[in-house]
């Protein structure tokens, strides 16, 4: 992974279309902002992992035969 | 209704599979579900259904905000697919209206998003 060190106010660069920027250090916390294509998803870890699970879990636990019978809505 | 249909998603879907080309195949025809598959890897299959089957006021005009950087045309048609949750019974089978995924028609692109709407159940219950 590679590690960058900033200052408030500096930014980074992602190709050509992202730019994260630190907006503010408050003890443990740092606010980031972030510029990026429109509609791009940028998630919060917890988000992400969510959806990831939400993921993993309808696939891991899909019953076939049973998804075969439900009824038209 | 759904066609079959081929077509990529760029971002892969999350927590499964970093692969960019599937397929999305009525459950029979003309049905409100479909099978999403991996071509890469054919055992990565969900169960899918038609958003505005599930709920006919869904926000696809949101979702489709949220697609820019697919770059959809603006009157390119937009099909919003829910991922299902079906394990065996007796355990509710349940659809995400939370994370969609939209399919661009004309491009055959598509993402899975999040939608920031408390009028969205993660888990709706399925009949049956």
């Amino acid at each position: 992974m590679l590690t960058l060190t900033r200052k408030i106010g500096q930014k980074i660069f992602i190709g050509n279309g992202i730019e994260i920027v630190v907006r503010e250090i408050r003890g443990r916390q740092v606010r980031l902002g972030i510029q990026a294509p429109e509609g791009l998803p940028v998630f919060r870890e917890e988000l992400y992992d969510n959806l990831a699970e939400s993921n993993r879990q309808a696939q891991s636990t899909l019953d076939r035969e049973r998804a075969t019978m439900l009824p038209e809505p | 209704m759904i066609e079959a249909l081929s077509f990529q998603m760029p971002l892969g879907l999350p927590g499964l599979t970093s692969g960019t080309e599937f397929t999305l195949e009525p459950r029979v025809p003309g049905s409100a579900y479909a099978w999403l598959r991996c071509r890469r890897d054919p055992q990565l299959t969900l169960l899918t259904i038609e958003a505005s089957r599930v709920r006919p006021d869904y926000p696809v005009e949101h979702v489709r905000r949220s697609l820019g950087f697919l770059h959809l045309e603006p009157d390119e048609a937009l099909h919003v697919m829910l991922l299902c949750t079906v394990p065996a019974a007796p355990e509710p089978a349940t659809v995400n209206l939370v994370a969609p995924i939209g399919l661009g028609m004309q491009c055959l692109k598509a993402a899975q998003i999040v939608l920031h709407d408390p009028a969205l159940e993660e888990r709706l219950p399925l009949p049956g």
